[in-house]
């Protein structure tokens, strides 16, 4: 009885030293790189934040704070923030082509730092006039009006900051 | 002072060595951790879990906290409310990281078809106008993000981990006070979540265990002191039990295992457990010495050694294998809970057969109870013994209670009902869609794209089927997040438009999600390809009952609305997994309980040879079981997660009565009714120790208490019962003749 005893503790010994501690469940996030800016849709309880106004300061806080900047970037392009609301924008890589195309003649107008911005309507939001898969269309950028801010940063030499 | 002589110095530094060795095991206690895991009652293996993992890995994880604040006079849509709202968000959103991880779903900004004066973006605060259609007409906002009373707003954290969401805990709870400070008494702040309540749970046993452990000790002592009269065999029985829990849980740290659920009902179990060997050794040294008073006390305690050490190693051993039989099972936590028993008892025997003769021969002890002056006849021992009827009566009164047995069990009723947990999980349940979810999984097999017009109508129609369930409290899927911006993005007094009939369009809607900085609310929905989809349902209640019929309701639907092999459907969430646990430990306690009989019948007749005594045992035991399960159908308690845990006990526990009856040396110096006595004393004492649990703030660890004393109870009337047979003996209670 003795030695089934000490066996039994062996085992169970044995037993408890295999036995490891379970794993927690990882937390797992599943969004696109660069899809999601902190927090999360738009922060209701926020006072307006305040958006630098040197140029490489306001880029940076812009990029910081922009949809799908986490995709490599071509140097040789402009980076064009339309601003989605008051905390975040929506950034994307365009040619100069393509900068031209969207404000067709339009220089813009003074932002808030001297160099110009262009307004974006909400209308454009919901169509795709030129069928292209992106909301944004030719001459959707104004110089006047209401509507969501829009700025550009294209490399040298083609401009510091693009003023038409 | 007499002077020691030298086998009494080898006792007394035997003593002071194991002192310190015990101090020294004892140290990686400071390390325990205190954690309440649901996932460790499930097999590793367990389809759920593989779903689970399928789901998070897909579409992310969606554990989270949702913070509650229920206004005690005004609706979500009050300009106050909105604003206090907001001042209670900034408060907690002070701490960096919680600002950068809060969701809010009600009052965060929205696309507004035209263009603002002064606010140059897309996305601008709601109106109380908005806010009040949204809820009216949108699946997502209306169902989760405020309360069916309009009362009620909700936001939410993700739950990363347990140590996370209690590190929140008191910064809302500050920021609670702030808000009360500024409109004192408006409002009420809940915190819900799944983590929320293993949390609690976590404080809650740590607390039962800090209040019912003292208890135990103490009763111990007065048992002790009432049957023996002597404080030196009271001090040694608490210092065992001490000893034996101290021990226990030191190995548990070194494993790096945390207290848990089951874990923490060890310390209460081992300590009463461990000291039922000191019963009989006390019975048999005290009766030892009144008969042979010329004999010194170290020969009396060798020879209780001696004559006990069969069957006390016999009962342990068969309450390790009761215990141990858990490894059968697939539940981790059940695994843990027996081997760390096991040990727990392993140490207990240990100091049994050392710490207790080597102090019975050292330290003097005076006391001369009544009981050990007399010899006892077995009827003059156990006097009910005459009623022949009384067996069968109950046998038949209880039996049919079997069929009354029913399965079921809930996190939430480890709590009184009016723990603040429990009464924040019925309003949720009342107020939203209640804590437990489940996740419907469908994977396209032919890998078209979900966001097919045609294949949202179908999972719109399943969507419909399932959530007319009753108890079904809310659905939400890609179809309601589609239809949701579809309204959002056009006229706000129009209702919530259908389902797109283009595809263009509908990859159009879901693309908002991510130019709105809430891809993630897209992602918990529909897969990067397209081609897997959730559905989430919310449930009224975590019970058996509910998850078992939403399940069906669940199988059903996919089976009608898609085709064999065009679909693969799995089910996970928190609610599958409650039932899928209440199902797979009923199912283990079955198992174990098997073999451990088994085990125990195969050790003891190999053991002893003696296959008749063993049976009769076995047979004692089942019979005490079926007994205890008819009387827990016939009073309507649900056999559950801790509570079916009392039959792997009255297993392990239970036998030891049969196996002292049959295999326990009749002293001839006690009268035939000895043994019978001091097993009658076993199971007073052993009971009476483990109805502790029974004063547990944990309503399932009482009624567990209550079955374990019930089975003991049981065990050794039973035992009782079948033994006596075998025995004769006149009612006598006569001075003991002193040799």
């Amino acid at each position: 009885m003795a030695v089934l005893f000490v066996l039994a503790l062996l085992l169970i010994f044995w037993q408890a030293w295999r036995t490891e501690p379970l794993p927690a469940a990882g937390y797992s996030s599943v969004t696109d790189p660069g899809g999601q800016v902190l927090p999360v849709a738009v922060p209701s309880w926020r006072a307006l934040p305040q958006i630098p106004e040197g140029r490489e300061e306001r880029r940076s806080h812009l990029e910081g704070h922009a949809i799908g900047s986490a995709t490599s970037q071509d140097p040789r392009l402009c980076r064009l923030f339309l601003r989605i609301s008051t905390d975040h924008w929506l950034a994307r890589s365009v040619s100069a082509q393509r900068w031209r195309e969207l404000t067709p003649g339009q220089p813009g107008r003074p932002g808030p730092g001297g160099p110009p911005i262009w307004s974006f309507g909400p209308d454009g939001l919901l169509d795709d006039d030129d069928r292209d898969g992106d909301f944004l269309d030719p001459g959707e950028l104004t110089s006047e009006g209401l509507g969501a801010e829009v700025e550009f940063f294209c490399p040298a030499p083609t401009g510091t900051r693009v003023d038409s | 002072m007499r002077p020691l002589g030298g086998f009494r110095w080898l006792l007394a530094g035997a003593l002071a060595a194991a002192a310190v060795a015990t101090t020294f095991l004892a140290w990686p206690l400071r390390e325990l951790r205190i954690e309440v895991n649901d996932l460790e009652f499930l097999s590793q293996r367990s389809e759920v879990l593989a779903t689970d993992e399928s789901v998070r890995a897909t579409f992310g994880s969606d554990d989270r906290l949702i913070i509650a604040l229920e206004g005690l006079g005004k609706e979500v849509t009050d300009p106050v409310f909105i604003d206090d709202a907001r001042f209670f968000m900034g408060r907690i959103a002070a701490d960096y990281n919680l600002d950068k991880l809060m969701l809010d779903r009600l009052y965060r900004a929205r696309f507004r078809r035209e263009p603002v004066a002064g606010e140059p973006y897309l996305l601008h605060p709601p109106g109380a106008a908005w806010i009040d259609r949204a809820l009216l007409l949108t699946g997502t906002t209306g169902q989760i993000a405020a309360g069916r009373s309009r009362r009620a707003y909700f936001f939410e954290f993700p739950s990363f981990s347990a140590a996370g969401v209690e590190s929140i805990v008191p910064l809302v709870r500050q920021a609670a006070a702030d808000l009360d400070a500024r409109r004192p008494g408006a409002y009420r702040v809940r915190l819900i979540g799944r983590q929320v309540v293993l949390n609690a749970l976590g404080t809650s046993i740590f607390a039962d265990l800090l209040r019912l452990l003292p208890w135990s000790f103490l009763l111990i002592g007065i048992l002790f002191w009432i049957l023996f009269r002597s404080w030196v065999l009271v001090s040694l029985a608490v210092v065992q039990s001490m000893a034996t829990v101290v021990l226990t849980l030191a190995i548990l740290a070194r494993l790096g295992q945390p207290l848990s659920l089951m874990t923490a009902m060890i310390p209460v179990l081992i300590t009463v457990l461990g000291i039922a060997d000191e019963i009989h050794m006390f019975g048999e040294f005290l009766r030892l010495r009144t008969v042979y008073p010329e004999r010194t006390a170290a020969a009396l305690a060798w020879e209780s050694l001696r004559r006990l050490f069969f069957p006390c190693t016999a009962i342990t051993l068969t309450t390790i294998i009761g215990f141990a039989s858990f490894l059968a099972t697939d539940a981790p936590a059940l695994r843990l809970f027996g081997l760390l028993a096991g040990i727990g008892l392993g140490i207990s025997w240990v100091i049994s057969i050392t710490l207790v003769p080597a102090v019975l021969a050292l330290v003097p002890i005076h006391a001369r109870p009544r009981w050990s002056e007399r010899t006892w006849s077995l009827e003059a021992a156990v006097p009910f013994l005459r009623s022949r009827a009384f067996p069968i009566g109950l046998s038949l009164l209880l039996l049919p209670g079997l069929f009354r047995l029913q399965i079921g069990d809930g996190w939430t009723r480890n709590f009184r009902p009016d723990h603040p947990v429990v009464q924040d999980v019925h309003w949720f349940e009342k107020e939203s869609v209640g804590l437990y979810q489940f996740d419907l999984m469908l994977t396209r097999r032919d890998a078209r794209p979900w966001s097919e017009p045609k294949l949202l109508a179908e999972l719109s129609r399943l969507q419909r089927e399932v959530a007319a369930t009753p108890s079904v409290t809310a659905s939400i899927s890609i179809v309601d997040l589609v239809r949701d911006r579809a309204w959002e993005l056009g006229d706000p007094a129009a209702p919530r438009p259908p389902i797109p009939a283009s595809r263009t369009e509908v990859t159009r809607l879901i693309e908002t999600y991510r130019i709105f900085n809430e891809q993630t609310l897209e992602r918990l929905f529909l897969d990067r390809e397209e081609t897997s989809t959730r559905l989430m349902f919310g449930v009224a209640s975590d019970d058996y009952a509910t998850a078992t019929r939403v399940h069906r309701a669940l199988e059903t639907a996919v089976r009608r609305n898609f085709p064999p092999g065009e679909v693969s459907a799995r089910i996970g969430g928190s609610a599958e997994r409650g039932a899928v646990l209440i199902e797979s430990i009923v199912t283990n306690q079955g198992t174990s309980v098997g073999l451990s009989l088994l085990v125990s019948l195969l050790v003891l007749g190999l053991a002893s040879g003696r296959w008749g005594p063993t049976l009769q045992c076995i047979a004692a035991n089942i019979w005490a079981l079926l007994l205890v399960l008819g009387a827990a159908g016939w009073l309507g308690i649900e056999m559950g997660v801790a509570t079916s845990s009392f039959l792997a006990l009255g297993v392990g526990v239970g036998l030891d009565y049969g196996i002292h009856l049959a295999f326990g040396q009749e002293s001839v110096e006690g009268g035939p009714g000895a043994v019978f006595l001091r097993v009658a004393a076993n199971v007073l004492v052993v009971g009476a120790g483990l109805a502790v649990l029974m004063l547990s703030a944990n309503p399932t660890v009482a009624k567990l208490g209550f079955l374990i004393v019930l089975s003991l109870v049981a065990s050794g009337y039973t035992a009782i019962v079948i033994f006596a047979q075998a025995r004769q003996g006149r009612i006598t209670s006569e001075p003991h003749p002193v040799r």
